[in-house]
Parts: C-alpha cells; sequence; structure tokens
C-alpha cells in the first residue's frame, strides 16, 4: 500500500518472478557444485596425466562460463528487478535491513567473474597448480555468494527472534539458516553431477563416457541421499504454521512434494541405467535427469515459497505488502483512504473502482484474473456477492495461508461485488437478489463454494445419509489434509448438513450437464 | 509534501557511508558502460574495412567484450544497491510505472551477452553474419541505457507520477521531460568516445608484438574520442539548458559546490581534450577517471536538488548496525587483495606467449 501496483491482471507479478527464478536457481547452485567439479576434474586430469579429460574440462569451463556467467548472473539481476517490481516493499526492507550482505555478495560476485574469466582464458598458459589456484578462488567466492544469499532468504521464510531484536546477526543467521545452507550445498552438488552427465553424453570418447557416467553417480547418490534427513531437519526448523503448512498444507504444496518425490525418483532410474548401460540412450536419459532436476528444484522451491505464506517476510509483511500491525487500523480505518495509490479513497465516491483498487492491493499479488497462476475468476464465477463478502472477512481464519482482508465492511463489499458481479456483469448468478438469498444457502456459499461447486458437493455425498454429512463436518480437516476444519457453531453445522442433504437430493432430482466434472 | 511519495525504510548506517560508497562504485559502472557500448561501435566500424590490421584490431577488440559486459553487469549492480538504500522511495516507484520496459532490460542484456560471446568465440567462422550482429548488439545496447534514463529522470520528477492513475501497466516512460534526450545523448556519445580510448588503450599493449596494430588502433580511437568528446562542448549547455531554471542557476554559481564541480569538470576537460588531440593515451586515461568522478559528484548534487522540495537524504531515519559495515569492508579488502592476485597471475601467464 506503499507503492504503486504494476498490474497486469492477467499475467500476475508471481507467474513473472517464477519464469525469472526457475531458471536462475538451477543455474545459480550449478554455479556453485560446477566450480568444485572444475578443479577436482582438473586435478585428477593432470594427476593422471589424462590429456582427454583435461580436454572434457576446458570445454565443460567454456560450457559453464556460457550458462552461469550470461543466464545466471543476469537472471540473479533480473530476480531483483522483478521482485522490486511486484513486491517493492519487501524487496526495499530486504535491501534496506542486509544492505552490506548485499554488498559483500557484490565482491564476492565479482571475485567469481575474475576468477572464470582467468580460469577460461590461461587454460593452457598457466602453471597447472596456480590455475587450479584460481579455480578453488572461484569455488569459494561462489560457496560464499550461496553463503550469503541462504542467509536473505531463509530470513524471508523463518524470521526468528528478529521482530523484536532489529538485529542483522539474528535475522541472518535465522532458525532455518543452516540446514538451508547445507541442503543447498547438496542440491548444488547434485545439479551439477546432472549437467556433468549431459556434457558427458556429448562427448565421443567411450571410456571417457564410462568413467564419466560413474562419477556422477558416485557424487549424485550420496547427495541425494544426505539431502533427505538435511530436508526433515529443514522442515523442523520452520514455525509451527509454517511447517502445518508443507505437511498438511494445501493442494499446491502437496502437488509440489509429489512433483519432488518424482524428480528424485526419475533422477535415480536415469542414474542406474546409465551406469548399467553407459552407452545407450546417454543423451536422452542426462536430458531426463536434468529435467528430473529441475522439476526437483522446482519443488523444492515452490514448498519454500508456499510455506512462507501468508506473508512474503516471515511475521514482517504480507504477500500484499500490509504489515501485521496495520491490519486493527485498516479495517477500522478503511484500506482506501491510507493507501497512497489508490485512485478512490472512499468506497462511496466511486464503488467499482473501489473494488477494482481493493483486488489490486490486496489480492493481486498472488492471484491473477483469467490467468495461469491462481485464477480467481474461475473461483467466483458461480458465487454471489453477499456469501463471498462473508468469505472474504473470515480469510485468514479459514485459510492460514491467506493474509486478513485490512479494510472495512463496506471495503469488503466493495471487493465482493467487483469479483462477482463486477467482473460478470451478465453472468447469472441465481434468479434472487443477495438479500433474497436463503441463510443456510448462504452459509454454504460463505464456507464451500469458493473451492466446491455445489454440483460437486452433491456428487460426492450422493449416498451419505445426513448424519453421516453432520459427522464429517466435524472433521473436515480428516477427509482430506489440505480442507480446514469448518468452525461454525453446531447449529451452523446441523444447518449445513441439511443444505447439503437437500442440495444432494435436488442435484439427484434434475441432473445437471457435466454435473460430475 | 507529494502525497504519492512511499515512506522509507530506515537505514543501518549513517548516509555518508552509503553516499560515499555509490559514488565509488558508479563511476566503474559508467566507465564499463562506455567501453562496451563504444567499443561495440568500433568493432561494428571495423567490420567494414577489410584491410589486415583493421581485421586483426576488430578480433581482438571482440574477445573483450563479454568479459567488458560481465563488468558492466557487476558495477552496475552495486550501484542500484546504494541507490535503491538511500532513494528507494523514488526508484521502486519510477521502476513501477515503467515496469514493462523495465523488467525488459534483462531479456535484452541477456541477448546481447549471449551475442557477444558468440561472436568471440565464432569470429572466423561467422563471415559477413558478424555485422549484422555486432549492429543488433549496438541496437539493444543503445535502448537499455534509454530505458535506464527515463528511470532516473522519471524517479526525480514526482509530480509526473499521477500519470500511474491512467495506465497501470508499467508502460509510462518519461518522454516529456525535455533534459531526457541530451541527457542520453550526453550518455551515447561519452561512451562512443571512451570506446575509441578503449581501443587507443588496447592497441598500446601490442606496441612490442604488434607494432603496426598498435599504432592504428591508437590513431582511430584517439580521432574518435578527441572529436567526440569535442562534441559534448555543444551537448553540455545543451543539458544544461533543459534543467529547469533553478537549478541551472544553483549549477552557474548559485550552490558553490555544484559550481566548483562543473568548474573542476570543465578544466580538467579541456586538459583531455589538449592531451587527446595529441594522442596521448595514458595522460587521457588519467583525466577521464578523475573527470568522470566529478560529473558523477554533479550528477549526484544535480538529483538531490532536484528532490530536495520532497526529501532529503538527512530525512532517512538511522536504526544504527555498524558492525555488518565492517565485515563487509574486510570482504571488500579481502576480496581486492584476490582479485589483485588473479589479475597478476593472469599477466604474467600471458608473458611467456609474448
Amino acid at each position: 500500500m506503499n507503492y504503486p501496483v504494476w498490474y497486469l491482471p492477467a499475467i500476475g507479478g508471481g507467474t513473472l518472478i517464477a519464469l525469472i527464478a526457475i531458471g536462475h536457481v538451477f543455474i545459480s547452485h550449478f554455479a556453485v557444485g560446477g566450480g568444485l567439479f572444475l578443479v577436482l576434474s582438473e586435478h585428477l586430469a593432470r594427476k593422471r596425466n589424462d590429456a582427454n579429460l583435461l580436454f572434457f574440462t576446458k570445454r565443460f569451463a567454456r560450457l559453464f562460463v556460457l550458462l552461469t556467467l550470461v543466464y545466471g548472473s543476469l537472471t540473479g539481476v533480473g530476480i531483483w528487478f522483478v521482485i522490486s517490481l511486484v513486491q517493492p516493499g519487501g524487496t526495499s526492507l530486504l535491501i534496506h535491513q542486509f544492505v552490506f550482505a548485499w554488498a559483500a555478495e557484490w565482491v564476492f560476485f565479482l571475485t567469481e567473474i575474475v576468477a572464470i574469466s582467468v580460469y577460461l582464458y590461461s587454460f593452457d598458459r598457466m602453471a597447472p597448480s596456480t590455475h587450479q589456484m584460481v579455480g578453488w578462488v572461484y569455488f569459494g567466492a561462489s560457496w560464499c555468494s550461496l553463503f550469503i544469499i541462504n542467509g536473505i532468504i531463509s530470513f524471508m521464510l523463518t524470521s526468528g527472534n528478529w521482530a523484536s531484536t532489529g538485529s542483522f546477526w539474528s535475522a541472518f543467521f535465522n532458525p532455518s539458516f543452516w540446514p538451508s545452507l547445507i541442503f543447498r550445498t547438496l542440491m548444488a552438488v547434485i545439479i551439477t553431477g546432472l549437467f556433468t552427465l549431459l556434457f558427458s553424453s556429448l562427448n565421443k570418447d567411450l571410456k571417457l563416457r564410462r568413467q564419466l557416467v560413474r562419477t556422477c553417480c558416485s557424487i549424485v547418490f550420496p547427495a541425494l541421499l544426505a539431502a533427505m534427513p538435511t530436508a526433515w531437519w529443514y522442515l523442523q526448523s520452520l514455525p509451527q504454521s509454517a511447517r502445518a503448512l508443507v505437511q498438511a498444507g494445501s493442494p499446491t504444496v502437496v502437488r509440489a512434494l509429489h512433483g519432488g518425490a518424482f524428480g528424485v525418483i526419475l533422477i535415480a532410474s536415469a542414474l542406474v541405467f546409465s551406469l548399467c548401460f553407459p552407452f545407450r540412450y546417454q543423451r536422452s536419459l542426462a536430458v531426463l535427469a536434468l529435467a528430473s532436476g529441475l522439476l526437483l528444484m522446482g519443488s523444492f522451491e515452490w514448498t519454500r515459497e508456499a510455506a512462507r505464506r501468508p506473508f512474503v517476510l516471515q511475521q514482517a509483511m504480507f504477500c500484499n505488502g500490509v504489515t501485521p500491525d496495520q491490519v486493527p487500523q485498516l479495517k477500522e480505518q478503511g484500506f482506501l483512504a491510507k493507501a497512497r495509490w489508490s485512485q478512490v479513497h472512499q468506497v462511496a465516491s466511486d464503488p467499482a473502482t473501489a473494488g477494482r483498487e481493493l483486488f489490486k492491493f490486496q489480492c493481486y499479488s498472488c492471484h491473477t484474473l483469467d490467468g495461469p497462476n491462481n485464477d480467481l475468476l474461475q473461483r467466483t464465477r458461480s458465487l454471489n456477492q453477499n456469501a463471498l463478502a462473508g468469505y472474504i472477512g473470515s480469510l485468514h481464519q479459514v485459510r492460514y495461508f491467506m493474509p486478513p482482508f485490512a479494510g472495512t465492511d463496506d471495503e469488503r463489499q466493495a471487493l465482493a461485488a467487483f469479483l462477482t458481479d463486477g467482473l460478470f456483469p451478465t453472468f447469472k448468478k441465481s434468479s434472487k437478489a443477495p438479500e433474497e438469498v436463503p441463510s443456510d444457502q448462504l452459509l454454504f456459499e460463505q464456507n464451500c463454494t469458493l473451492c466446491h461447486t455445489a454440483e460437486r458437493v452433491g456428487t460426492r455425498t450422493a449416498d451419505w445419509s445426513k448424519p453421516r454429512i453432520r459427522n464429517a463436518l466435524d472433521q473436515l480437516n480428516q477427509l482430506h489434509p489440505a480442507m480446514p476444519d469448518y468452525k461454525g457453531t453446531p447449529g451452523e453445522k446441523d444447518r449445513l448438513a441439511d443444505y447439503i442433504y437437500q442440495l444432494n437430493r435436488s442435484t439427484l432430482k434434475q441432473p445437471k450437464p457435466g454435473a460430475a466434472q | 509534501m507529494n502525497p504519492l511519495i512511499p515512506l522509507p525504510d530506515p537505514i543501518p548506517v549513517s548516509w555518508g557511508y552509503l553516499f560515499a560508497l555509490l559514488l565509488m562504485v558508479f563511476p566503474l559502472h559508467l566507465l564499463f558502460m562506455n567501453c562496451l557500448l563504444g567499443t561495440t561501435a568500433v568493432t561494428l566500424y571495423l567490420q567494414r574495412r577489410s584491410d589486415a590490421v583493421a581485421v586483426q584490431l576488430a578480433t581482438e577488440l571482440s574477445r573483450a567484450l563479454p568479459l567488458i559486459m560481465a563488468f558492466v553487469v557487476n558495477s552496475g549492480v552495486a550501484s542500484l544497491l546504494f541507490l535503491q538504500v538511500l532513494y528507494g522511495q523514488f526508484f521502486y516507484t519510477s521502476s513501477i510505472l515503467m515496469g514493462s520496459y523495465w523488467l525488459a532490460v534483462i531479456p535484452l542484456l541477456i541477448l546481447a551477452y549471449y551475442v557477444l560471446y558468440w561472436v568471440d568465440f565464432r569470429y572466423r567462422r561467422l563471415g559477413k553474419k558478424r555485422w549484422l550482429m555486432l549492429a543488433g548488439v549496438m541496437v539493444l545496447l543503445l535502448v537499455v541505457p534509454f530505458l535506464f534514463s527515463n528511470n532516473m529522470t522519471l524517479m526525480l520528477h514526482p509530480q509526473n507520477w499521477d500519470a500511474y492513475f491512467g495506465r497501470d501497466n508499467g508502460t509510462l516512460l518519461n518522454l516529456a521531460d525535455l533534459s531526457l534526450w541530451p541527457r542520453y545523448a550526453h550518455f551515447v556519445v561519452a561512451a562512443l568516445a571512451v570506446g575509441g580510448l578503449f581501443t587507443a588503450t588496447l592497441g598500446r599493449c601490442y606496441r612490442s608484438r604488434a607494432p603496426e596494430l598498435a599504432a592504428y588502433a591508437q590513431n582511430l580511437g584517439m580521432t574518435l574520442f578527441s572529436r567526440l568528446t569535442l562534441l559534448q562542448l555543444l551537448i553540455g549547455p545543451l543539458f544544461l539548458f533543459s534543467l529547469p531554471q533553478p537549478l541551472r542557476w544553483k549549477i552557474l554559481g548559485g550552490s558553490p559546490l555544484a559550481a566548483l564541480l562543473l568548474c573542476t569538470s570543465l578544466v580538467l576537460l579541456a586538459a583531455l581534450l589538449v592531451n587527446a588531440f595529441q594522442q596521448r593515451v595514458l595522460t587521457s586515461l588519467a583525466l577521464l577517471v578523475p573527470l568522470v568522478c566529478c560529473m558523477v559528484a554533479l550528477r549526484a548534487w544535480l538529483r538531490s536538488a532536484f528532490l530536495q522540495p520532497h526529501f532529503t537524504l538527512e530525512q532517512l531515519q538511522v536504526a544504527p548496525q555498524y558492525s555488518p559495515l565492517l565485515v563487509f569492508m574486510v570482504v571488500l579488502v579481502l576480496g581486492s587483495v584476490m582479485i589483485s592476485w588473479l589479475l597478476y597471475q593472469a599477466t604474467i601467464a600471458r608473458r611467456p606467449q609474448t
């Protein structure tokens, strides 16, 4: 609310961040592990006097520079650019809090550039021991970069006691710092192994290829094994709320975790196959393994980002830029009155614009309108305004990972009106005006319809008795870990059970086309 | 105060430290950026020459381009960091207002960087396609500073920010600002000139190995450098007269600091021009660095003068924590030692070849 919003509702800022970040994270971890591989590989080649391995190392260095120095470093700057456009408040806080950490990282970045350039351009012109020392300098600087960035990223997830002390050091060495650092170092090793597999598959020397496949397996398998307990340690370091989100959280986290597990299985299978049949489908397997590595890394980053919700900086700032201590005041005095970049500052002056502005400043940081990422249109299409307004009022209680709505009741209604009738002016939602909607139906729409259509609920409970529905309402979380428990009174639960039971009957009597979808 | 200006975050040390760091790193970025743009232009020009010495010079220059690009990016990161800490509330806002263009800087730079490496690694094999590729890079490298000039001027004009209410999709530019064009022209012409000086400096490295190449590079480079720097005598006043009158008068004497910086810059410029026309490469280089530093200081003064009605750096709240600054200084010293060692090793590694 301090800054304007770069508003592209059909794309979404989160989509842009993801597009840049996914590639960067993958390559930047390779930039760390690859440095270690270069020096070890060169050391081995010179020790064994193996000209082929030395030539491979030199070619590896060239590809390494092209990937890390160009794509890696510029997408790193790109992440900085895009987060300052999408999350300016959070970025500003990180920049101001950690300015000298960023500055130190800049020194390491400069050292990396000089070291890897000297390494590449003086491959055959330098004494071997000096050349390897240059490689070690590169690796040391790149790992120190990881060390610093890790401190800042892990702070976003676990801010520890920073909120009370304000100390740089407690923010930097936060509770998840060490598990995250070790986990990322292991990921760097795994990704480097996968790139080595790919580069080796392009090599025509069969003996060297077999040797490299063995090397890949000997570094990736131990790293994969070590990553598992580290991931568990990492999980334990999270605050209870974040841990709950990961363990039984939203369907997207569950999907991401499944994706990560699938990635690990694919990597292991591709490596085992490469080991057993080193000359068959090498390139395809290497590409598959690399893609699986990307899947694994993407799943990890997605889960980490999701675990941070509803905050962009744990306990300090919600993902829409509102801070927790601002919420009570905004609820009382109104969000629009305080939002310096809103077009209108009162709902009454222009309710339609007010609704749009409230969406832009409070929802758009995570949701798109008809976009690829977290689309709100498909969720609000069938809702009526009052039901949605009721749901918005209890967002944070029902769904912990969503920030609370920070605004007055009028603003809540204006937002609900924008998301329902404002976006679907011609859509026939209900033949009845909002105020005429029966209270049981309103109860159902406020609590169920944002995730499930009425038809879906009807079909799912088609053969359920009324006591069974009522019983299920007491333990929704056990039906599905991502479903929050319903916190209504026993009376409300009775009414809701009645409504669902009746809905079920009416759905069976009047089946609609496509109802089972 | 303009109600649209966001509230700044507190800084961990007194603003003077951060300001000094900004003044230290930004001249580096300008020099590298100028080298990149100018040297690309010289390499592009040499593609039209078929004499052996020109071909050889173009090959050597094209090898340097990707390396220069790496340093442009690196020094740019540091400059943006300290700018954001001091003027974040203005910079983030103007970046958002032109967000669609601003983010385009990244893919444009990635493309330019890859093409430069392509030209370097496959110089001979590319043949005539080199011209086309370098021309493409040149266009990209002209667009990027234009976007930067837009952002750096848009952040100085909060009174123009309300255009956001008519267009919030990040497609605003600062084209209506009269000072944008001479400012951009000043940067581009300076870049082309410095490209000439870099060519001459690189040529000097070949004095003993390839005297003909060295002489050609020095002649071409210093001619470019001297004539284009002379052109700044026309662009500079244009820039000055495009500024609002109160600021112009301050620079011309109203503010002793600004006037002193302008006078020092003019004296250095005069000395530089004399040496440039006499083709003294190292003296010109030695004069260029303090000149750029003076200009950067004047530019920083101008920025604070533009923003003065809205904000001064003294208003930044300080939440003091000096230990991270100390750690940074230690890292900077160690890093400098390490980089010096690396460069020394690279220099002596070349010797057996020569």
